[in-house]
């Protein structure tokens, strides 16, 4: 479904994704981890569209996608969330939700939209709060709310995009230990049919999550498998697993 | 929704309050009517995009022109010289977005101020056409619609501007509450996340600019049919700076800025005018620095943490 081949992204001299061949499935749960620095959300920049890559395709649904802009490649099936939470902090999580909605229904550049649409955008947003227990908070500005609760109207706010594929960039960064929790339950009941790619740094969560691991070092695929592979394969251990254990 | 409703209502009965509360002052009353339009038009780029201008008057101008000159050489009509004002600026808004909306913030000020010079200095060498420095002359506008001749008290000119005012208010306050005002608000808070939900920001911002444009624009073919004149300072950098300045005593992006920065704004030069001739504009400084420094977001975000206030003091 999503395809990367040989992707490269280079800031001047600095190689950030080198020759990155990647692959994501309806369906999927991959988990991408790697030491700081080592160009994971440069990666989902590059498949969401806000970089455009120095050199490789990227192809989606067999599109050429390489050089579609964000907004296209949204509309195109792709979501995401920000590792630095991005919101419309002075509307309220309806409000920032309904943003979404009317967009991925494709309203959202009408002067006439008329009530039916109001309605069917109100319930779309009802359902993605409720989805992620979020109507306790209804009608609060969001710069208001705790930082466990933004980071839900993040996924809101994705979610109400109805994606094919969900990037999620640290989607629990920032959030009190006690608050993590409700965000990996809502992730672990998103739609089976959509594919998940997640950025984390828990590697516990990591493995209960996926089921699929892949590992980025240096802007590089270094090793992919099953969580089981993963765990075992000695490099991981030494450059990753050790670190995370150790640091 | 009932206080909007409410309030809405409000600036309508105000518009048609004026002319029996202060009949002397019709003129004084069709100047504020004017630059309210013109206010509100830059609200929904300033206000409602987020998008600092200082060349709005660019557009205010070429209406006044269009509207001036197709009175003098076509047809003396007032309305369809609004709707030829109005199509001047939206053209130019069209055009002049496509280069302004590549930029943001100083860069965009700068572009601005760049564009109402180049429209200004175009119009001063075009001599033969727009009056030059001289401004544009000799305009004599016909009965609206046919019927509603213009008096010299200046009953139908305010009748006339109160209107288009009225009807144009009724189409921002459309913009504004549709889905489309919605994301221009999106853009305004959050720009780059509005590329990441899937919206074409540039063509959206690039459609405000043109409906603002046209706004612009009818108010200066309103008052170059009322004035029957077109001065060449109706594009200018200064003018640009006093709308803007309207809209901040008022409060950008607070649906009604313009109905209280523009009157406000007219009555106090009116009267600093009279009263102390050499020295007003300082008057004006004054009153906007404390506007800012006292009220931050304007008089209408003062007024309504005042009614706010006062419920939760009640309850």
């Amino acid at each position: 479904m999503l395809e990367l081949r040989g992707v490269w992204k280079r800031f001047g001299a600095l190689e950030v994704t080198r020759n990155v061949h990647f692959s994501l499935e309806r369906g999927a749960r991959r988990a991408l981890i790697g030491p700081n620095g080592a160009g994971k959300t440069t990666l989902i920049n590059l498949i969401s569209g806000r970089l455009l890559p120095s050199a490789g395709e990227i192809w989606l649904g067999g599109r050429n996608v390489t050089t579609m802009p964000e907004a296209r490649r949204v509309k195109a099936g792709i979501g995401r969330t920000f590792q630095i939470t991005s919101l419309f902090r002075r509307l309220t999580i309806e409000e920032n939700v309904a943003l979404a909605v009317a967009e991925h229904v494709g309203v959202a550049g009408r002067l006439w939209p008329g009530r039916a649409v109001r309605a069917r955008i109100d319930a779309r947003v009802a359902e993605t709060m409720a989805m992620l227990r979020l109507d306790d908070h209804a009608g609060r500005p969001v710069e208001v709310l705790p930082y466990g609760i933004q980071r839900m109207v993040e996924l809101a706010i994705a979610l109400a995009l109805e994606p094919v594929i969900l990037l999620l960039d640290e989607p629990a960064a920032g959030v009190p230990r006690g608050d993590v929790g409700l965000i990996f339950q809502a992730i672990e009941r998103l739609p089976q049919e959509m594919a998940v790619l997640l950025i984390e740094h828990d590697i516990d969560v990591v493995f209960r999550f996926a089921r699929r691991v892949t590992v980025l070092v240096a802007g590089e695929i270094y090793a992919e498998g099953t969580p089981q592979e993963v765990r075992d394969h000695a490099g991981v251990r030494a450059l990753y697993l050790g670190e995370a254990r150790h640091g | 929704m009932t206080s909007t409703r409410a309030l809405d209502g409000l600036v309508l009965v105000a518009l048609v309050a004026f002319p029996m509360v202060a009949p002397s002052y019709l003129d004084l009353g069709t100047r504020m009517v004017i630059l309210a339009l013109c206010a509100m038009s830059l609200d929904l780029l300033v206000g409602y995009c987020g998008l600092v201008m200082l060349g709005h008057a660019a557009f205010f101008g070429i209406g006044a022109y269009a509207a001036g000159i197709f009175a003098l050489r076509a047809w003396a009509e007032p309305l369809a010289g609004l709707v030829v004002g109005g199509l001047a600026a939206a053209l130019l808004g069209l055009v002049s977005g496509v280069v302004l909306l590549r930029s943001r913030r100083l860069t965009l000020i700068m572009l601005s101020l760049a564009t109402v010079l180049i429209v200004q200095e175009a119009a001063n060498k075009a001599a033969w056409l727009t009056g030059g420095a001289d401004g544009l002359q000799g305009i004599s506008m016909a009965a609206v619609a046919g019927l509603f001749p213009f008096d010299l008290y200046g009953r139908v000119s305010y009748v006339y501007a109160a209107s288009v005012l009225a009807l144009s208010f009724l189409g921002f306050r459309t913009v504004i509450d549709s889905t489309f005002g919605r994301s221009l608000i999106g853009i305004r808070e959050n720009e780059a996340r509005m590329h990441a939900i899937g919206t074409p920001v540039d063509a959206r911002l690039r459609t405000a600019f043109v409906i603002s444009a046209t706004l612009a624009g009818i108010a200066g073919a309103l008052q170059a049919q009322v004035a029957e004149f077109v001065a060449l300072n109706a594009v200018s950098v200064e003018f640009s700076g006093e709308i803007l300045i309207m809209l901040i005593l008022g409060g950008a992006g607070r649906r009604y800025g313009a109905f209280l920065g523009a009157p406000l704004y007219v009555f106090m030069q009116d009267y600093l005018a009279r009263e102390d001739p050499t020295n007003w504009y300082l008057w004006i400084g004054l009153m906007l620095l404390a506007i800012v420094f006292l009220a931050p977001g304007g008089l209408t975000a003062w007024m309504s943490g005042l009614a706010r206030r006062v419920r939760s003091a009640r309850a």
